[in-house]
């Protein structure tokens, strides 16, 4: 007889409660015996329980195991100590990471993939391993993908606070450092890319995410990003002695001598820097030329040229697709750079995300300026189709990833165009409309006002 | 103020008849003589006599005492807050960790008379200790650890494999 038959059920659910054993190991004890699976399954693990009804009903559609992370989901939904992990599907109690679990995260370097972990270094080994891939590469600063976890702990935070904000008291500060930590890839950066057909353009990243209330009462984390572009003053064109010599430089400091304008030329859409602001949308050179424009372009032969022009055919070449939903935006980019003058906004919205995008040049063309507001959804599993509509899909992971992530079955530049779950219309405007309709500020000021000396200074990652 | 007490020795006497007598400071330590002493007290009762515990024997109930005795300065505490807290920290103090080094069956047993006597605390750490024998373990090495017998039907076999289809394969 085992020692465990004489334990009352009352006991056997102490000891299987979420506050001892964690899900796997719960999931283990219960595949033992049908008293203890009965037990087990009675008391804690409803998600099972969940995901077989949900499978008896026939819910064919999605896949079993993102019946059971929505049910996971379900369970920690309002348990500030639990948090559901995407990486390896399961609920982790706060509990368990020792430490501070919003310190600096460990920064992995494979040699090739230069990824970056998002984890701290002492969270539960299945998010240590985790990897996540940056949607955007500058010189300098990778801007990290937004994180699962952390965007719905900051929604789920948001929430409890809202209902009632003596839950959140008993919470370490370190745990609600988890709003901060939503947003903490989303900062703000500055870099000058120097590759060689692009020397003279500036780059500008600046993302601000809010938790805003819908009128149905849904908690949304919409993140605003502006991102320009401008003409840099060292110019390729610029004669080369731009320094001044120290003579002039001491009649300079006293006002004695005027200070040299450099010229800043006008942006034309062949300067733009590639960038991505959404999974299905890039901006770069390479919607700007046509094969035969690249082709007549200069007789002189030099290898250097030959190699940069062999590369934009290439590029343009494989463009994807007439309609993939970068054209569009590009269109844009170039309409608003062949009339400076106006520094109107032209609009769009991505029809594969809630995407709403916004383009305009200033300073004669000096400068241009894409806004995005990306609706990242609400809280919810990784099996929502706004969450997966706004995250790179598959190529997102490596290593251990879900396979609830947004199965794209395009696999050409644009990652994502072509989804095989069809995202449901929005409205255009209707995000950034939401955007607006949360008071200056969101989360960060309102909330996290003691936080703030912390979210000025993010931690920039070198590559 | 302390409270006052109503008696400085308790005799307890476990289902195979041996008394043990111990301070009032320890046997309070346990939820149900607390209440029995507490209505004794406002009946006006000043003596005492052995009180039975017929679900623990003397071995346990040494055992048990030796807890109590242990954390007999440990505040007391009815807050449900402080419960919850203590339940949501996983970790085991030094000497009770030394203290739960005993074989299961007196494992089992403490758990039980813990239950019984209604010491939360003592009934947590028994808890945690079981839970820190099933981590980690795969159903199979749970079963051997705790010499469970596997008694699914064929049926049952095939759902679990398919849950594990859910869980395990990653």
């Amino acid at each position: 007889m085992s020692p465990l038959d004489r334990l009352p059920n009352e006991i056997l659910a102490m000891i299987s409660s979420t506050d001892r054993l964690d899900t796997r190991s719960r999931f283990r004890l219960s595949q033992t015996c049908r008293r203890l699976r009965s037990n087990i399954l009675q008391n804690n693990h409803t998600a099972f329980r969940l995901a077989s009804v949900a499978e008896e009903f026939g819910v064919r559609l999605c896949s079993r195991r993102r019946i059971f992370h929505i049910c996971l989901t379900l369970i920690a939904l309002d348990s500030p100590y639990l948090a559901v992990c995407d990486s390896c599907m399961d609920i982790h109690d706060m509990n368990d990471v020792m430490g501070d679990p919003v310190k600096l995260p460990s920064i992995i370097k494979p040699e090739q993939q230069k990824l970056l972990a998002l984890r701290p270094l002492d969270a539960p080994q299945c998010c240590s391993r985790r990897t996540v891939g940056a949607e955007n590469t500058f010189r300098q600063v990778r801007v990290r993908a937004p994180d699962h976890l952390y965007v719905q702990l900051a929604l789920k935070y948001k929430r409890l606070q809202d209902e009632d904000p003596r839950l959140l008291s008993s919470i370490p500060d370190c745990f609600k450092d988890c709003m901060l930590w939503g947003m903490w890839p989303m900062h703000r950066y500055a870099t000058v890319p120097m590759p060689e057909s692009t020397r003279t353009v500036k780059c500008f990243l600046f993302w601000e995410p809010r938790i805003v209330r819908r009128e149905d009462g849904d908690l949304r984390y919409v993140v605003k990003t502006v991102y320009h572009q401008q003409s840099h003053i060292y110019n390729r064109d610029v004669p080369k002695k731009r320094r001044m010599p120290a003579s002039r430089r001491f009649l300079r400091s006293r006002g004695r001598a005027p200070t040299i304008e450099y010229p800043q030329q006008p942006l034309t859409s062949k300067d733009i820097i590639p960038f991505s602001f959404c999974p299905h949308q890039t901006i770069g050179p390479r919607y700007a030329s046509s094969p035969d424009e690249i082709a007549e372009a200069g007789n002189k032969f030099s290898r250097r040229r030959f190699m940069l022009q062999f590369q934009q055919l290439r590029q343009t070449l494989r463009q994807p697709e007439p309609s993939c939903p970068s054209s569009y935006t590009n269109n844009l980019i170039h309409q608003a750079l062949s009339d400076p003058s106006s520094e109107k906004q032209l609009h769009t919205s991505c029809r594969h995300c809630a995407t709403d995008i916004a383009v305009r040049s200033m300073y004669d063309g000096k400068t241009v300026q894409v806004m995005t507001w990306r609706d990242l959804g609400p809280e919810h599993s990784p099996a929502n189709i706004y969450w997966q509509s706004q995250t790179l899909g598959p190529s997102q992971f490596f290593g251990k990833g879900p396979s609830t992530s947004y199965q794209s079955g395009y696999f050409g530049e644009n990652r994502g165009c072509v989804g095989l779950v069809e995202f449901p219309l929005h409205h255009a405007g209707s995000v950034r409309e939401l955007y607006e309709s949360s008071p200056k500020g969101g989360p960060r000021d309102r909330d996290l006002a003691g936080l703030d000396a912390r979210a000025q200074s993010p931690p920039l990652c070198a590559a | 103020m302390p409270e006052e007490k109503a008696f400085d020795k308790i005799p307890l006497q476990s289902n195979d008849g041996s008394i043990i007598t111990v301070d009032y400071e320890v046997a309070i330590r346990s939820a149900l003589l607390s209440t029995m002493l507490d209505d004794l007290k406002s009946m006006g009762v000043s003596e005492i006599g052995p009180v039975p515990l017929p679900n623990v024997n003397e071995a346990v109930l040494r055992k048990v005492l030796e807890y109590c005795e242990y954390h007999r300065n440990d505040p007391l505490t009815n807050n449900e807050d402080e419960t919850e807290n203590r339940k949501k920290t996983t970790d085991i103090s030094e000497w009770d960790q030394k203290y739960m080094q005993v074989d299961q069956e007196m494992l089992f047993e403490i758990i039980l008379a813990a239950n019984y006597m209604d010491i939360k605390a003592l009934l947590d750490v028994g808890c945690k200790t079981v839970a820190n024998m099933i981590k980690g373990k795969s159903p199979e090495e749970i079963r051997k650890t705790f010499n469970i017998t596997n008694d699914f039907t064929p049926e049952e076999e095939e759902q679990i494999r398919r849950e594990n289809e859910w869980a395990e394969d990653r």
